[in-house]
């Protein structure tokens, strides 16, 4: 029977559709507005306050106040979202070419799952931020708190997650009355605050995720978290104090804008890495390695070892000789890892390498290939590579060639190229006995004889690329 | 509808008045009170003095009531148990037989929430809710819509519109 199925689920009343979306986290919930224009503004409060403040001229402790008791008349609501506006600074008299629209100062978007996300400023950047520092005490304090803000501090006192963006030097003073008090803080993620040059968080064992992603001053992190999982960072290279976070799992570190201070120093940096020695997962950018080997450290003759890393992402804006070389030195020190991704993304930054008055590299890093692939550790456990976006076919050869060659237990590698990047390629080498192969004659291959003669490598079309086993690691906020 | 033959003692053993509901293509349903008043709107009803023999639910379908039944039954069953047992148990029970019962295609899910939802029954309309949540977690807005046949009828300025508006949860 031909019978054309109808939108049921649309056609509830209203309040049950909120009820449904009430179950979704929040950023689920966001995303329902996507589906239809009956769902567009479903997951919106049913009344979002918009307060609006008059009067110019507002000293900061003004505004600091305001905003406390702004967010103070949060209620325990399953969705709650308020906007704040105020009139454009004071002081200057504003332009008379300028509209003077009420700057959006703060957007505040609470989930049912005890999660709140603050969007200061609208996100846009200021073009001179001023600098300040944020430290949040996320244990248990001796009494209440002196302040006059404790009401607030106790409202968000059950919050799961904290999502804050953009929060200026201004609001940023604001955040340690309003969080300190959130001992049951699991996630914390810092986005775009500009500005924000040190970050101190000392937190008890409910803190599992951190992440830190593009805010673009930062010069300092320290971190007291002992049951940290996953920490992820994205932005320039920070002075980490990595102090009690010896429950890490997974980590990224891409410091895709370089080192954030000049004075770059290897003894700093690998103190960072015997930090996170135990990880499971990392993510590394290009230039981190390169830098290191290039700057003398030989890993291999390092005490560190990753020895429960599985995964390894290694992320960057190109693959050249000396890029290649470094992951492949770097892999002497993680025998238990399991897979590889390589992705390489043309629209990152180039990060150029300065020059190290240092003497003891890795020799190899200028000399040949050869010495290279013999001085290469074996891969016992290597089962999965994945390379996304290398434009040179020469350089992902050899490395093809070194991978294949160290990991005995491969089983599958495959390679997209940037052209096209829904179509994957299983790579196999295959020995050469004077013609190619016939097999797979079925899917489109190709093949490419390798500089030794003995052997080619074949590309094979992959039926269908199946995005899930490959997260989309890198392409977070990039 | 067989009536239950739970070994168990009939929780609701200290009243055994019946209540017959009539469901909207005129079938007749006997249940025990207990089961009956899990309903919020046939409690208010019976409280506001209702004196009739039958309970017409013009709104819910013999299927459909049959499955709403089913459900009250357990749980009265169940909240019984929880007082006898104690918590852990029977909350892991109740757990079970909830996921086991709410396995249901798209259809009858909709149906199950429009009956919960008239007949106030708060446990089962979050249970139906949840589940459809539960469907939405994890999945593209194409395959959401697919899922329920949601038509996109949106124009694509519209759909950049809200992709802007909220961009931070479709980074």
């Amino acid at each position: 029977m031909e019978e054309e199925r109808l939108d049921l689920i649309t056609s509830l009343p209203d309040e049950i559709l909120r009820r449904i979306i009430c179950f979704l986290p929040l950023e689920l919930a966001v995303r329902t507005s996507k589906l239809s224009t009956g769902w567009r503004n479903l997951w919106l409060p049913p009344q979002p306050n918009d307060l609006a403040m008059t009067g110019n001229n507002m000293s900061e402790e003004q505004v600091a106040r305001i905003v406390t008791n702004f967010l103070a008349s949060w209620k325990e609501l399953e969705f709650w979202m308020q906007s704040f506006r105020m009139p454009p600074t004071g002081g200057n008299p504003p332009s008379p070419n300028i509209k003077t629209e009420d700057r959006l100062i703060l957007s505040a978007i609470m989930g049912p799952e005890k999660e709140l996300r603050l969007d200061f400023s609208n996100g846009e950047a200021q073009h001179l931020p001023a600098d300040f520092s944020l430290n949040l005490e996320l244990i248990n304090c001796h009494g209440p708190s002196p302040q006059p803000t404790t009401t607030t501090a106790k409202t968000f006192y059950s919050l799961k997650t904290l999502h804050l963006r953009s929060a200026s030097h201004l609001t940023g003073r604001l955040l340690p009355a309003l969080f300190s008090n959130c001992q049951l803080l699991e996630s914390l993620k810092l986005v775009k605050c500009h500005g924000l040059q040190s970050l101190d968080i000392n937190a008890n064992n409910r803190l599992k995720n951190l992440i830190v992603v593009n805010c673009p001053n930062m010069v300092t992190l320290t971190l007291s978290t002992p049951n940290l999982q996953s920490l992820r960072y994205r932005g320039a290279l920070p002075r980490f104090h990595l102090k009690n976070v010896s429950r890490l799992v997974d980590v990224m570190f891409d410091f895709k804008d370089g080192p954030a201070y000049y004075d770059f120093n290897c003894q700093e940096l690998l103190s960072l890495l015997t930090n996170i020695a135990t990880v499971q997962t990392l993510t590394l950018c290009d230039w981190l390695l390169e830098w290191l080997c290039v700057a003398g450290v030989v890993f291999r003759y390092l005490d560190l070892r990753f020895n429960n890393l599985k995964e390894l992402w290694w992320i960057g804006s190109l693959i050249d000789g000396p890029k290649r070389d470094s992951l492949v030195c770097f892999l002497a020190i993680c025998p238990s890892l399991e897979r590889i991704f390589i992705d390489v993304d043309q629209r990152r930054g180039y990060i150029p390498t300065p020059l190290f008055y240092q003497w003891w590299h890795e020799p190899h890093l200028w000399m040949d290939y050869a010495s290279v692939k013999a001085g290469a550790s074996p891969l016992d456990r290597l089962k999965t590579v994945k390379m996304r976006g290398i434009t040179d076919q020469e350089d992902e050869l050899l490395l093809v060639d070194l991978l294949l060659k160290q990991a005995a237990s491969l089983q599958s590698m495959t390679v997209t190229s940037p052209e096209n990047e829904n179509q994957s390629w299983r790579v196999v080498k295959v020995p050469w006995k004077g013609q190619y192969s016939e097999e797979h004659r079925h899917r489109k291959r190709i093949a490419i004889p390798s500089a030794q003669e003995e052997y080619y490598f074949e590309y094979i079309e992959e039926e269908e690329e199946s995005s899930d086993s490959c997260p989309l690691h890198s392409k977070l906020y990039l | 509808m067989a009536s239950s033959s739970s070994s168990l003692p009939s929780p609701s053993s200290s009243s055994s008045k019946k209540f017959i509901l009539r469901s909207s293509d005129g079938k007749h349903f006997e249940v025990d009170e207990a089961v009956a008043l899990q309903s919020e709107m046939i409690k208010q009803m019976v409280e506001d003095g209702f004196g009739g023999d039958v309970i017409p639910l013009l709104n819910v379908s013999s299927i459909v009531l049959s499955k709403v039944i089913d459900y009250c039954k357990k749980h009265v069953e169940l909240d019984f148990k929880k007082k006898m047992d104690g918590d852990n148990e029977a909350h892991e029970e109740i757990k079970n037989w909830d996921s086991e019962y709410i396995n249901v295609g798209v259809d009858e899910l909709y149906h199950l929430i429009m009956a919960a939802n008239y007949l106030h029954i708060k446990g089962l309309l979050d249970l139906t809710c949840q589940k459809v949540a539960d469907i939405i977690k994890g999945k593209q807005p194409e395959q959401i819509r697919k899922i329920f046949n949601i038509e996109n009828d949106f124009t694509p300025e519209e759909e950049q519109e809200i992709r802007k508006e909220h961009s931070w949860a479709f980074e």
